[in-house]
């Protein structure tokens, strides 16, 4: 069975480049354009990887988690985060360990690959 | 030897533990902050990968020089001498640094029972957990590496460690494997 993963960047040209390369690879893959849709529409996906861009105009990856934490979902799901910002969000780290990898944009297709082949794998 | 990592550090810990061939005299202990749910396969992932075995800790286990200990989440953890032998003990309480297990906690046991045979490396992760501890095998006598900036996904919790003036080397992933051979080395080991 194919793994689920969800994708959620408020770049919508970064949800479809996610989406192609993920599905051609046969994985079954989800997009969110921001941390409302996301929390939203996610309970419905029931994901096994989550893939968070850091850095949304409605709400920070961050937030989101605490928020999928909050609600009890969150402990099922390995999380990559996708982030311009090297430097952490400090309030957050009792979400670390929660989140399995952080890739840094820019990056490759292949980072997003090598990363969710990791975490498929577990 | 005590590996700490959070955020970012599974790719890590890919690139360091199965550089070790054999390790006749040190065990190596992993802490990589993750949840109950991940954890075995994790563990399972990186003794497939690696030469030596990566076995899950629990409590009262007792160490076997050659081995990896990683420690299971949701626990903190010590290493403790009964009889001559070296054991984990686990146990719960509130979170340390937002966490548990703590790597401040681990590694403050850590460099009370081995004092100068302590090393302990920490990598990548959010928060400062760690550098309490790397401050305390340091004291204790004990060698001390974090990551460096450049290849650090977030390097928050080396730059605290490195910020308290108790760190040895600041150096890449492929450096540090290098390096902690180099010290088990000169102090005769294997």
């Amino acid at each position: 069975m194919s793994k689920k993963v969800m994708i959620v960047d408020d770049d919508k040209s970064i949800v479809e480049l996610v989406q192609i390369v993920l599905k051609r690879k046969g994985y079954e893959v989800y997009g969110a354009f921001g941390g409302e849709e996301c929390i939203k529409s996610i309970g419905g996906i029931n994901p096994d990887i989550l893939i968070m861009d850091v850095m949304m105009p409605d709400m920070n990856g961050w937030e989101v988690l605490k928020k999928l934490k909050e609600d009890g979902i969150l402990e099922h799901i390995k999380v990559i985060m996708l982030t311009v910002v090297k430097e952490p969000f400090e309030e957050y780290s009792d979400l670390s360990p929660y989140v399995l990898d952080y890739i840094t944009k820019p990056c490759s297709n292949e980072d997003i690959l090598e990363g969710v082949k990791r975490l498929s794998e577990l | 030897m005590t590996i700490g990592t959070s955020t970012g550090g599974l790719n890590i810990l890919h690139e360091i533990i199965p550089r070790f061939h054999k390790l006749d005299s040190y065990v190596i202990f992993i802490i990589q902050h993750t949840t109950q749910e991940v954890e075995d396969p994790l563990i399972e992932q990186l003794d497939e990968k690696c030469h030596i075995r990566v076995k899950k800790a629990g409590h009262g286990m007792h160490i076997e020089p050659g081995n990896a200990y990683f420690l299971p989440a949701d626990y903190h953890a010590g290493v403790e001498e009964q009889d001559g032998r070296v054991s984990i003990r686990l146990y719960e309480g509130t979170k340390v640094n937002f966490v548990r297990p703590s790597i401040d906690v681990f590694m403050e046991s850590v460099a009370k029972l081995f004092r100068e045979n302590a090393i302990g490396v920490l990598l990548t992760g959010m928060g400062r957990d760690g550098a309490q501890g790397m401050k305390a095998i340091k004291e204790a006598g004990g060698a001390t590496i974090a990551q460096n900036e450049e290849t650090a996904p977030i390097f928050r919790m080396p730059s605290s460690a490195i910020m308290l003036g108790c760190v040895d080397k600041v150096l890449p992933p492929q450096e540090i494997f290098t390096e902690i051979m180099d010290i088990i080395n000169k102090r005769g080991g294997t």
